[in-house]
């Protein structure tokens, strides 16, 4: 992978060198399981633990140049965070759904709703925050104004244009997010274009339709050869004209359909529009170089996800570092001189938002 | 003993080579080129170990070694300092790993087969009516435009079929809809909305006892919460393998739940039955008016019976010989 020129951005004394992913699954099954069982015990007290073990995993397990990543995070305000989170939750629940008192659930969901800028750029700030590499911080500075005024103005956008800017919105995201990150002192810049972003959601949505088109006419032609096999001769009623063999691999297929779509779109989503983003990321000199492709991508989704349930979770730690290794094989990084960034002075954040964001599900991905 | 690391001051990200000696009156030196530092193992922490990440010894001012050998620096450090490795020690050893596998698998299963009916009757039962109001309202609304058309039915037929619910205890709770297009079917909301189909009323060939008999088995459902507790418990269900897939699943969760219904709707429909008979009994009604109608459903169509909307179960011998029992 070194010493080749590649990409828009990339020159020819670029030497792009892959992160190296040393985690390995039964090594983290035994972390998994003990995260889950003590999580259970403790009634989800443990499991801001869970996590932290978790992600010192990963991070630790994942080199560049022969340095793994550190996970600084406290599980102490982890912790706090989550109850504080799951306390609003379910005071809105209780008075909503059981108190039936609209007041206190409206006025906490429109809290909530206020709260959500603040809370993603908290997230974000959190966890760059507690993310090292070779002993210096990663860092977020924008302060929450900034994330107010995106979110304000995008989301009408988004109204008003019935969805079509989202590609927009999003590009100016990672401006709003990598502009204002940094690694040690030397901020991170980003110059992607808009309509580059549309392009790859369109490659994504294409790519998907491209399988959904294959899949229909598989579809089509063995449900023409197998179907004199699944019509029940014996029906008395007319309207009846399927046995119910032949409708419960009605079902069965509708939901392997679903089950494909959300696989292929999901795949080509992360790999298309992912690539775009980091490939399109600077950090003075040095340059990354995301090479994830949309059909090994789907592969290991889907045989994850299948993985995981016909083995009722237990594949998940194996599922988890499949997947981990997959990225950083594919995740490349061109750094001319690791050893001269320099530390910028520290300050404490803390882990509400993060926790915020795990709890309601924004995926937030740096 | 000697270990070997990397320093970062934490001021740059230059890497410096370094060897760390532990002497036997807890001093520790950190020698490298240009770096000669001498301190002692109550003035540093070393980190938990985690797999086998590498592992930081914090030395002061944001000073960092990284370790690659955990071994090593554990044979090292052992007897001087403690390192904290309880949870290393549980998830690296091969009995509580897979003794947690046992118990979580047993309880996973458990939870489905028995601990999640059990709680979801308890749950269903401690609901507030206003919710279990609220659900029905909403769930009939959908139904009824959805699916259901408007009876065909005579007017003074309604008025007579209606007539049997004043026979009922608390007959006000319960309110009876009248409609067709989901054939011979009858079914209750957890709010007390009931539907009648008129094909279940053509069906039972005048015969009003019978029509009682349905009634009171769908109010049975409705008095044992079971619509409820099939909430609840697909809900709970739910959220478990949520939790354990990451959140991939709305398939699996679908699967599950309708795998654990199938199991219990077999036994709400024998509540349901016992109630019904007790109700008829009561009422002066005779429960075999019930089994008739089960009976006469069966030579219908011998492998689609519907006896209720959500409800897809056979009406077998054994609970023909249940009602028919003194």
């Amino acid at each position: 992978m070194t010493g080749v020129a590649r990409q828009a951005n990339g020159s020819a004394e670029d030497s792009f060198e892959p992160l190296e992913f040393q985690g390995k699954s039964k090594e983290f099954f035994g972390i998994w399981i003990v995260n889950v069982f003590l999580s259970i015990v403790t009634l989800g007290i443990y499991s801001a633990w869970a996590k932290v073990r978790t992600n010192r995993y990963f991070y630790g397990n994942t080199f560049y140049k022969g340095s793994s990543f550190e996970y600084t995070a406290d599980p102490i305000k982890i912790l706090k965070g989550r109850l504080l989170i799951v306390g609003l939750y379910a005071i809105f629940f209780v008075s909503l759904e059981i108190l039936l008192n609209p007041f206190i659930a409206g006025a906490i969901f429109i809290f909530g709703l206020i709260m959500i800028p603040w809370l993603i750029n908290r997230s974000i700030i959190f966890r760059l925050h507690n993310t090292k590499h070779r002993n210096i911080r990663f860092a977020h500075h924008a302060h929450a104004k900034k994330y107010y005024g995106f979110y304000f103005f995008h989301s009408i956008l988004y109204v008003f244009s019935l969805g079509f800017t989202y590609g927009y919105s999003l590009n100016e995201f990672k401006k709003l997010l990598y502009r204002n990150s940094s690694y040690g002192s030397v901020m991170f810049d980003y110059h992607g274009k808009a309509g580059s972003v549309y392009w790859q959601i369109v490659k994504s949505i294409g790519f998907t339709l491209l399988f959904m088109i294959i899949g229909a006419l598989v579809v089509f032609i063995l449900s023409t050869l197998l179907n004199p096999l699944f019509v029940d001769a014996t029906t008395v009623d007319p309207e009846e004209k399927l046995s119910s063999v032949a409708r419960i691999l009605i079902v069965v297929g509708v939901y392997l359909f679903y089950f494909f779509v959300g696989i292929l779109g999901k795949a080509s989503y992360d790999s298309y529009v992912g690539n775009y983003f980091w490939n399109n990321v600077s950090l003075h000199e040095t340059k990354f170089q995301s090479t994830l492709k949309p059909t090994s991508l789907a592969w290991i989704y889907g045989t994850n996800v299948l993985a995981v349930i016909f083995s009722i979770g237990l594949f998940t730690p194996w599922a988890r570092v499949r997947i981990a290794r997959y990225k950083c094989e594919n995740f490349a990084i061109s750094c001319p001189d690791i050893s001269s960034f320099i530390a910028t002075s520290q300050q404490e954040s803390t882990a509400i938002g993060e926790e915020a964001g795990d709890f309601f599900d924004i995926d937030i991905g740096f | 003993m000697k270990v070997t690391g990397e320093y970062f001051d934490g001021k740059s990200s230059l890497a410096h080579p370094v060897e760390i000696t532990i002497i036997e009156d807890y001093v520790v030196m950190v020698a490298g080129e240009g770096i000669n530092i001498k301190t002692t193992l109550d003035d540093i922490h070393i980190s938990s170990r985690v797999g086998n990440t590498p592992r930081l010894i914090k030395l002061q001012e944001d000073a960092v070694i990284h370790i690659g050998d955990n071994d090593a620096l554990d044979e090292a450090i052992s007897g001087f300092y403690h390192a904290s490795t309880r949870a290393h020690k549980l998830e690296s050893r091969r009995s509580v790993v897979l003794l947690s596998i046992v118990i979580l698998v047993l309880g996973v299963v458990y939870f489905i087969v028995d601990g999640s009916s059990r709680l979801a009757k308890v749950v269903a039962y401690n609901l507030p009516a206003t919710v279990e109001k609220k659900i029905g309202t909403e769930a009939f609304k959908y139904i009824d435009e959805g699916i259901l058309e408007a009876s065909k039915l005579k007017e003074e037929k309604q008025k007579e079929i209606s007539a049997l619910f004043t026979k009922f205890d608390g007959a006000k709770e319960y309110k009876l809809h009248f409609r067709r297009g989901i054939g011979i079917n009858a079914f209750a909301l957890p709010s007390g909305d009931i539907v009648i189909t008129d094909e279940l009323i053509e069906f039972s060939e005048g015969n009003n006892d019978m029509i009682f008999g349905v009634l009171a088995h769908e109010i049975g459902h409705v008095k044992r919460k079971h619509s409820m507790q099939m909430m609840v418990k697909a809900s709970m269900v739910g959220i478990l393998v949520g939790y354990f897939t990451g959140d991939v699943s709305t398939l699996a969760t679908t699967l599950m739940s309708s795998v654990v219904q199938a199991k219990y709707s077999r036994e709400f429909e024998k509540e349901a039955d016992a109630f019904a008979k007790e109700t008829m009994k009561k009422s002066g009604v005779d429960p075999k008016n019930l089994a008739l109608f089960f009976e006469k459903m069966s030579k219908k169509d011998p492998t689609h019976i519907e006896t209720g909307y959500f409800d897809s179960h056979p009406a077998n011998q054994e609970r023909i010989d249940a009602l028919l029992a003194p």
